[in-house]
């Protein structure tokens, strides 16, 4: 099943959330590790020129998820108590949040003086917001404490999910790995 | 010709009407602060810093009267790409956000003949104080068309980025040229 019915999730919503998942915290990763690259290391160019590129796509991939959930079904979350569904949702709706304000600060910083973003040599993305008083460095520090807090509520969200699946053993973890049962 | 030659009059009468030390207003528009430094050996990276302030003045009796003050707002610092000024900014480099200001205050102005200028004065960045010689090149000096009585000036230096604390790349890339051209009206 490609959409989602009330008790499962369709395959489209399963891709989409375990690659943006894959992506946003290799995205995490490579930034923490780039940044602090030696002038002379052969990553010095590559690696910020894959972070750019995969964060241009993350951007599209995460629009097209935002409208894909919003146009299916949600299954039932699994029996619990309301404050942990009102947690668990609060959680999801900020790490949307979050995704876009960093991808959107991310997009700042090298754009800032008026140079495209060149994603993987493919097609350009044109600055759109230029010339703001040292925006480089102010989306800079923004999407660095951005990234950080993104990475806690992914540890709450992963926290929350193996909760369910190790201690209450129910289906939410399964059910997002497309295990029917 | 005619016009020429009476352009020509009024200059030879406007230029000896200066005697006492004068004051100057910087002309913002006009100056630039320029900084040139290697790119590990390949070429050249020129850069420059948009925002400062300095006060001038200019003794043409007595050349060694004048006297001059300048502070740079380091965050402006400007080589046209958007990540390289990030990072130029950022504690690897000049730390711009603790040492918001460089600052240079001149010592001594030494003018032994029209082609031979010594400009000298302390320069501060990142907290640290550092003598330094500007050789120095008096441009025009002459009423401009808008009123005002003008005067033009450059400026060069090297310094060595060990000197002030920046990051040299162990010593690939030593130092930094700095080049100023400054015009400034008269009060």
């Amino acid at each position: 099943m490609l959409r989602n019915t009330p008790d499962n999730w369709g395959w489209v919503a399963i891709a989409f959330h375990w690659i943006v998942a894959a992506a946003v915290i290799g995205l995490f990763f490579l930034g923490w590790w780039m940044v602090d690259l030696n002038y002379y290391s052969p990553w010095y160019v590559r690696a910020p020129d894959i972070h750019k590129s995969v964060g241009i796509l993350l951007f599209g991939l995460v629009a097209l998820r935002l409208v894909w959930r919003l146009v299916n079904v949600r299954p039932r979350p699994e029996p619990g108590p309301a404050w942990e569904h009102l947690l668990a949702e609060a959680v999801h709706w900020l790490i949307y949040l979050l995704m876009f304000a960093i991808l959107a600060t991310g997009y700042l910083i090298p754009t800032a003086q008026g140079a495209p973003i060149s994603v993987f040599g493919w097609f350009e993305v044109p600055a759109w917001v230029t010339g703001i008083q040292n925006q480089e460095d102010i989306a800079g520090d923004l999407h660095r404490w951005l990234a950080w807090s993104l990475m806690a509520l992914v540890a709450i969200h992963a926290a929350g999910a193996l909760q369910q699946h190790f201690i209450k053993r129910n289906r939410t973890l399964k059910r997002m790995l497309g295990i029917r049962r | 010709m005619r016009r020429l030659m009476i352009a020509f009059a009024a200059l030879a009468f406007a230029l000896p009407l200066q005697a006492a030390p004068e004051t100057f207003t910087i002309d913002k528009g006009h100056t630039f602060i320029n900084f040139k430094v290697s790119h590990i050996g390949f070429s050249w990276l020129p850069g420059r810093f948009t925002d400062f302030d300095g006060t001038l003045v200019y003794d043409e009796a007595n050349p060694a009267n004048s006297k001059v003050e300048f502070t740079v707002n380091m965050p402006s610092l400007n080589t046209d790409h958007a990540e390289r000024d990030k990072h130029l900014r950022s504690s690897d480099f000049l730390e711009a956000d603790k040492y918001r200001t460089a600052k240079f205050v001149s010592t001594a102005y030494e003018k032994k003949s029209e082609n031979d200028i010594t400009l000298r004065g302390n320069l501060t960045i990142k907290g640290k104080t550092q003598p330094v010689e500007f050789k120095v090149v008096e441009m025009a000096a002459a009423k401009d068309p808008w009123g005002n009585f003008r005067r033009g000036w450059s400026a060069k230096t090297s310094i060595a980025l060990a000197d002030f604390g920046i990051d040299d790349f162990g010593g690939v890339v030593k130092n930094a040229d700095i080049e100023i051209f400054l015009e400034a009206t008269k009060k």
